[in-house]
């Protein structure tokens, strides 16, 4: 167990530790600095790229909750044959090869003449992420009693009151788990990304991905500190939301986040 | 009933319903009174639940009508009308504490926050969880939450407040104490209940009429004394008196084709052969009217409900008897040869309806 951690683990104190690291070799120590944080914030294609990889994160997980949630709630409600299969291809891009999603987008945009940008960028990710809205919201809706709806329905709310009042409410800490799921997914997506940005919209782990060929400086490996911290960040906030509901419903199971 | 001036304010006419080919319910019609107690009372699976949802609304029939003060509802949504449910599990909104819970009908139809709050505090007082109020479900016990969803159901002064078994989760005690309540409530609240139970105590303790119910449709409508003791089918009297079908065999102990006849255990005795004193000591006062003793050997005696259950097999005909006149304590054994004796008048004559 310990081997496995350090394993893990190590690597990433490696790299926060030489982020702080003066010589701008990072196999050599000389002595601790704030320099490449500062440097980092100062590159403005760093933060532009920052910017919209924070913008992207937040359209497409938006979308991705309204999306999916729709789509969960559809589904548990209509009576439809053939339920089972659409739902089990709607939750196919999971396991689809990103490569191949890239491609797919890739072909799509260009055949509709969508210029590639932000827009297109937007798109991939909120079609990419909504499984996993769907999916969570799908099991907390399953695992509610309908007699929630039907009281609320029995005191005089209208479907949608129902729906608004009682339903959303009861199925909302999924959708924020969904949706921080689809902020992570997107936060680090490269593949797909590659395939249908434009050539002036960067995100920042294209421009990480960039650098690499260019060589490493500890600026990346600062920039790697920060985006580590930032994702602990998200994922203690993601298993809180799912703990510190005082319900009856059972906690969330938060789907293990993997890595395109 | 007797014939009334007063209009029926609920009326299930002829209503129908099938799930998935299977006919729940079964041309099924009933008019509740204003302020009446109505207890749905059958075993599980009889369609008490389907008919109560038909009421709520939150099941269509495939045939029939309900009508709410001589309206057609059957079709009504169920936020169209004045009618509240008290669900089994309660269904409590677990994330709205117990005022936000009773006060969800009231803000719907957008009273004043000051309205809402007296009624609810109204409410809850009448259920006697007024220091409840800031609670989350989750914090109250099985007995309390009960309360509550009584006390919401109610809240919006429907015309008919539907029970589906609200003391089922209960235990024994507080059911009774509920029993006790729930009867106070419907008084002083003059709304009409449609109770469901699978009790027969608990319908007989409560009810103005007990609906008693078999595969979709009512077998006897009528008031507590009526079904205990006029009923009118074998599954009646067996479901709510325990008591012996004899089929076969008429009031007065004679071999009667195409007759059955039912007699609670309580007027039924077992005594050893040739021992007329034990026979007069089961039956203090009525030694007169008793039938001529059928022999019939004991094949069993246990404890149930606070008293001795002997049964035994009557020679004439193979039928199990079941005696509960023996108080606590009876010398007879499994295997011994009695007689059983029973006065005709005790004896009511019911449809055969196979169970």
């Amino acid at each position: 167990m310990g081997a496995i951690l350090t394993l893990m683990y190590l690597p990433i104190v490696l790299v926060i530790i030489y982020s702080f690291n003066e010589s701008k070799t990072s196999s050599v120590w000389t002595g601790a600095t704030w320099d490449w944080y500062i440097q980092l914030f100062k590159d403005g294609s760093m933060i532009s790229a920052l910017k919209n990889s924070v913008v992207l994160a937040l359209a497409s997980s938006v979308s991705a909750a309204f999306i999916g949630t729709l789509g969960a709630v559809g589904m548990s409600k209509a009576k439809l044959r053939g339920a089972s299969a659409m739902e089990y291809i709607s939750t196919l891009p999971i396991m689809l090869p990103e490569i191949i999603l890239g491609m797919v987008f890739l072909a799509f945009f260009s055949l509709i003449r969508l210029p590639f940008g932000m827009l297109t960028l937007i798109i991939s990710h909120t079609s990419f992420s909504i499984p996993y809205v769907l999916l969570l919201v799908k099991a907390r809706l399953s695992g509610m009693d309908k007699s929630y709806e039907e009281a609320a329905r029995d005191l005089g709310a209208s479907e949608l009151q129902a729906f608004l009042t009682v339903t959303l409410p009861l199925v909302a800490p999924a959708i924020v788990s969904g949706m921080l799921l689809a902020i992570a997914m997107s936060f680090d997506d490269v593949i797909i990304s590659v395939f249908v940005t434009g050539v002036n919209t960067n995100t920042l782990p294209i421009k990480i991905y960039t650098q690499i060929k260019t060589g490493v400086t500890p600026k990346t490996n600062a920039l790697c500190a920060l985006l580590f911290l930032a994702t602990v960040f998200l994922a203690i906030l993601s298993s809180w939301l799912g703990k510190s509901k005082k319900s009856e419903m059972p906690p969330i199971e938060i789907i293990p986040s993997q890595s395109h | 009933m007797e014939a009334s001036h007063t209009e029926p304010l609920l009326e299930l006419i002829e209503l129908e319903k099938s799930f998935g080919g299977v006919k729940v319910l079964n041309g099924l019609s009933l008019a509740a009174l204003p302020g009446e107690f109505i207890t749905l009372l059958g075993s599980s699976g009889c369609g008490k639940t389907t008919t109560l949802r038909i009421i709520a609304g939150l099941e269509r029939p495939d045939a029939g009508c309900v009508r709410l003060e001589g309206k057609d509802v059957t079709f009504a949504a169920p936020n169209k009308r004045n009618v509240n449910t008290v669900f089994q599990n309660y269904a409590l909104f677990p994330h709205m504490s117990v005022e936000s819970n009773v006060g969800y009908s009231l803000r719907l139809k957008n009273e004043s926050k000051g309205e809402i709050k007296e009624k609810v505090s109204q409410a809850l007082s009448l259920v006697r969880m007024e220091s409840f109020e800031k609670r989350l479900p989750s914090e109250l016990s099985g007995g309390q939450r009960q309360r509550v969803a009584i006390a919401r159901a109610i809240v919006n002064k429907p015309k008919v407040l539907l029970l589906d078994e609200p003391l089922g989760a209960l235990d024994l005690q507080l059911r009774r104490k509920m029993q006790v309540e729930l009867k106070r409530l419907q008084k002083q609240l003059g709304i009409t209940f449609i109770y469901i139970t699978h009790d027969q105590e608990e319908a007989l303790n409560m009810s103005d009429r007990i609906a008693v119910m078999r595969a979709g449709v009512f077998e006897q409508v009528g008031s507590a004394a009526e079904i205990y003791d006029l009923p009118k089918t074998s599954y009646v009297a067996g479901f709510v008196g325990s008591a012996n079908i004899l089929r076969g065999i008429s009031p007065e102990g004679k071999l009667a084709s195409g007759v059955a006849s039912a007699i609670r255990s309580e007027n039924v005795a077992l005594f050893p052969k040739e021992n007329e004193a034990f026979c007069k000591s089961l039956f203090q006062d009525e030694n007169d009217g008793l039938i001529p003793g059928l022999p019939a050997i004991v094949t069993d005696k246990r404890f149930a409900g606070g008293m001795l259950r002997i049964s035994a097999v009557l020679e004439i005909n193979g039928a199990e008897i079941v005696s509960s006149r023996h108080g606590i304590d009876s010398p007879l054994i499994a295997g011994d040869k009695v007689l059983v004796k029973w006065a005709p008048e005790k004896v009511v004559i019911v449809e055969d309806v196979g169970v």
